[in-house]
C-alpha cells in the first residue's frame, strides 16, 4: 500500500502495465529534492551518469537531467528506456524559469513552448486552469537576463516536450514552471535553498495537479488496458498482427455482450487465431438485435 | 467555460476576436502562427482533451464553400456547405468530428466576410439552378453563437437571396437572436434529433430532447421554417417503440406547415474512421454493436437492419407527412 498521506495516488496496476505511470523530468537536484521526499523515491543504481529516483508502490520515476535542453531530452529518453514506460504515462517537466514580472515563487503551467532556435512550438499538456494559471515559455539556450517577452524564461522544457510526446499522448505531457528569478530579482542570487524552498511551497498545488495528472493517466491505462484472459489466449495461440488487433476489438464487443462470461466459457477446440475470431464473430452476431446496446 | 483563447495573431483586431474577447473576458489569450501548428499536433488524445477544449481564433483563406456528399442535400439542385467553425460544444458519442479531427478543441474562423463573398459568387455563378446552403457540418450552427454571433450575420446576408435556402443544423436551444428578429423563409431551422432515452445516453452535453422541442416550438411560433433531423438513426432493442414515441411526440406540437423536411440516416462511418472513434470508445455500447463493412468500405448496421429501419421510419414519418418532405440521406 502507499505510504500514509499519498493514497490519492495509488493505482490498480495490472499484471500486464508498467509500474510507473508518472515521469519526472528535473534538471537540478535543488529542484528534485522537495519531490523525492515528497513522493518519498529511492535512489535507482542505474551504473549510468544519470540518476534516477522511483516509488514502485506510487509509480512514480524520477531523472535528473542537468541544465540544457539536449540533457533533457536525453535524459527523457534514458528514463523512457531504462523502465519500459507504457504509453499511458504522464511525462512532467517541473523546474524553476526566469518570468518578465514578479512575484516570485509563483507556478505556472507552460501551455505553449517555443525554441527560438528550432523555431518551433510545442502546446503540451491537459490545462489545469482551475489550479494554476498557464501561461507561454521560451526554452533558451542560456540564462535569460533580459526578459524581454512576457513569457517563462527556462533552458530544458523545449528538449523534453520533443521527445516525451513522442512516448505519451500531448494531453499527459507537462510542463510546471515556479518563478524563480525576475527582472526586479536576476538569477545571480539563487542558490540551492531558494530552489528548494520555491518548490517546497508549491507542494499543495503539485499534489493536486497530480491527483488530477493520476485521474487522466488511468483513463489513458484503462483505454490501453488488455485483459489478462486476452493475453493469455494470445500467448498460448499463434496470431499474426491484423488477427491479434481483430481479436482484442472482438473481444470488447463481446465481453459487452457477455459481461460475466469469460474466454474459457467459449470453449475453443483448436485454439487456433482464426477458429478464436470465428467463434467471437460468430457468438456476438447471434443475438444481436436483441441487445439493449445503450 | 472556454478557459484558454489561442489567437493567429493576425485575426486580433478583427470584429469577430473583439466580440469573442469581450464574450469571454476571464480567458487566458495566447498568440500563435497558424491554427494547424496547434490543431494538428500528431499524437492528440481527442477523448481527454474534450474535457476541456481551447478556442482557437483563426482566418481561413480557402475553401469556403464545398459541395455537400453525394447523398446529402434534399430537393435543390445544387447543395453546397460551409463550415466557420471546426468541432462541437456538444459530445454525442457518434459524431464523427471525433473521427475527422485529431483535436477537439474549437476553430472559429473570424472572417465572416469572406465566407459571405464566396457564397455569393457561388450563388451568381449557379444562378439558374435551386440552390440550399448548409450549415453546421463541422460544427453546431447555433450552440456558439452567444460567442461568435455568426447565425445573425448568416441570416442578413441570406434575406438578400430569398431565392436560395440556408439550413442551420443544430442541438442547441440558444434561440435568442432569431426570436428577436422576423423570420426569413428561406432559412431553416433544423434539429438534430433521437428518441429521449437514446439522447440521454449518447448526446452528452447536449440539451435534452424535450427542450429541443420546445425549441423547436418557439422557432416555429415565431414563423421560422424547422427541419427534423433524425440522422444517425440508432439500433437498440427497443428501437421502433422509440422513434415512433419522438415522431409522434414532435408531430403533436409542431405544425405540419411549418416543417421544412425531414431527412433521416442511418449510423455510417468510413472504415478509417470508425476504427479511430471506436478505438476512442473503450466501452461505449454503441461500438460493442457488431457493425458491418459494405464494399465501399463503410461501416454501419448491414443491409438487413438498415432495410427494416429505412422502411419503419419512412412509414412513421407518412403517417403525418407528405412523401415530398422527407428525405433519405446517404451521404
Amino acid at each position: 500500500m502507499p505510504s500514509e498521506g499519498l493514497n490519492f495516488l495509488s493505482k490498480d496496476v495490472s499484471s500486464n502495465s508498467c509500474i510507473y505511470s508518472t515521469c519526472w523530468v528535473i534538471a537540478l537536484r535543488a529542484e528534485a529534492a522537495p519531490i523525492i521526499k515528497f513522493l518519498k523515491l529511492k535512489n535507482v543504481n542505474t551504473q549510468s551518469n544519470f540518476t534516477i529516483y522511483a516509488n514502485e508502490e506510487l509509480g512514480h520515476a524520477l531523472i535528473i537531467s542537468g541544465v540544457g535542453a539536449i540533457k533533457s531530452a536525453a535524459a527523457t529518453a534514458f528514463l523512457k528506456a531504462y523502465f519500459n514506460i507504457k504509453n499511458h504515462a504522464a511525462w512532467i517537466n517541473l523546474g524553476i524559469a526566469g518570468y518578465y514580472t514578479e512575484p516570485l515563487g509563483n507556478l505556472y503551467q507552460a501551455i505553449k513552448v517555443f525554441s527560438p532556435v528550432h523555431q518551433r512550438t510545442f502546446f503540451p499538456g491537459f490545462r489545469f486552469s482551475k489550479i494554476i494559471p498557464g501561461t507561454s515559455l521560451l526554452t533558451v539556450n542560456k540564462a535569460e537576463t533580459n526578459y524581454n517577452n512576457p513569457v517563462l524564461y527556462d533552458m530544458e522544457a523545449f528538449g523534453f516536450c520533443e521527445v516525451a510526446s513522442a512516448f505519451s499522448c500531448n494531453e499527459l505531457i507537462f510542463v510546471f514552471k515556479i518563478v524563480s528569478d525576475t527582472p526586479k530579482n536576476p538569477i545571480k542570487k539563487l542558490k540551492s535553498s531558494i530552489i528548494e524552498d520555491l518548490i517546497n511551497k508549491n507542494l499543495r498545488d503539485l499534489k493536486e495537479l497530480l491527483s488530477e495528472i493520476n485521474k487522466l493517466s488511468d483513463l489513458e491505462m484503462e483505454r490501453f488496458k488488455i485483459p489478462d484472459e486476452v493475453i493469455e489466449i494470445e500467448n498460448s495461440t499463434h496470431f499474426s498482427k491484423t488477427n491479434s488487433f481483430k481479436f482484442r476489438q472482438l473481444y470488447k464487443k463481446w465481453k459487452f455482450a457477455n459481461p460475466r462470461k469469460t474466454l474459457k466459457d467459449l470453449q475453443f477446440s483448436k485454439k487456433k487465431a482464426k477458429e478464436i475470431i470465428s467463434v467471437l464473430e460468430n457468438n456476438i452476431s447471434s443475438n444481436k438485435k436483441n441487445r439493449d446496446y445503450l | 467555460m472556454i478557459d484558454t483563447v489561442y489567437f493567429e495573431e493576425e485575426v486580433l483586431q478583427h470584429p469577430t476576436a473583439t466580440r469573442v474577447r469581450k464574450a469571454l473576458p476571464k480567458a487566458n489569450w495566447v498568440p500563435i502562427n497558424r491554427f494547424q501548428e496547434l490543431f494538428n499536433i500528431r499524437n492528440q488524445n481527442f477523448r481527454i482533451q474534450k474535457k476541456n477544449p481551447a478556442l482557437i481564433l483563426a482566418k481561413k483563406f480557402e475553401n469556403f464553400v464545398l459541395p455537400v456528399p453525394s447523398g446529402f442535400g434534399m430537393n435543390s439542385t445544387k447543395n453546397f456547405y460551409f463550415s466557420h467553425m471546426y468541432n462541437c460544444l456538444y459530445d454525442c458519442d457518434y459524431c464523427f468530428l471525433q473521427g475527422l479531427y485529431s483535436s477537439a478543441n474549437y476553430v472559429l474562423f473570424v472572417n465572416y466576410e469572406d465566407f459571405f463573398e464566396h457564397i455569393s459568387h457561388t450563388i451568381e455563378k449557379n444562378k439558374n439552378d435551386s440552390q440550399m446552403f448548409f450549415s453546421g457540418y463541422d460544427c453546431d450552427s447555433l450552440a456558439f453563437d452567444k460567442i461568435s454571433g455568426f447565425s445573425d450575420q448568416l441570416i442578413q446576408f441570406f434575406e438578400k437571396y430569398q431565392n436560395v435556402e440556408v439550413e442551420l443544423r443544430t442541438k442547441s436551444v440558444v434561440t435568442k437572436s432569431l426570436v428577436k428578429r422576423p423570420a426569413i423563409k428561406n432559412c431553416i431551422i433544423a434539429f438534430s434529433l433521437s428518441p429521449n432515452k437514446i439522447a440521454e445516453k449518447l448526446d452528452n452535453k447536449a440539451p435534452s430532447i424535450r427542450r429541443r422541442i420546445k425549441a423547436m416550438k418557439d422557432l416555429a411560433d415565431y414563423g421560422w421554417l424547422i427541419g427534423l433531423r433524425f440522422d444517425p438513426l440508432i439500433y437498440t432493442n427497443d428501437w421502433k417503440v422509440q422513434y415512433s414515441e419522438l415522431i409522434c411526440e414532435i408531430m403533436g406540437q409542431i405544425n405540419v406547415s411549418s416543417i421544412h423536411s425531414v431527412s433521416y440516416g442511418l449510423l455510417r462511418f468510413p472504415k478509417k474512421m470508425y476504427k479511430k472513434i471506436s478505438n476512442l470508445h473503450n466501452t461505449t455500447g454503441l461500438f460493442a454493436f457488431p457493425l458491418d463493412i459494405n464494399n465501399n468500405g463503410v461501416t454501419s448496421y448491414g443491409k438487413e437492419i438498415e432495410s427494416e429501419m429505412y422502411h419503419f421510419i419512412q412509414k412513421e414519418l407518412q403517417r403525418y407527412l407528405p412523401v415530398k418532405k422527407i428525405f433519405h440521406c446517404t451521404g
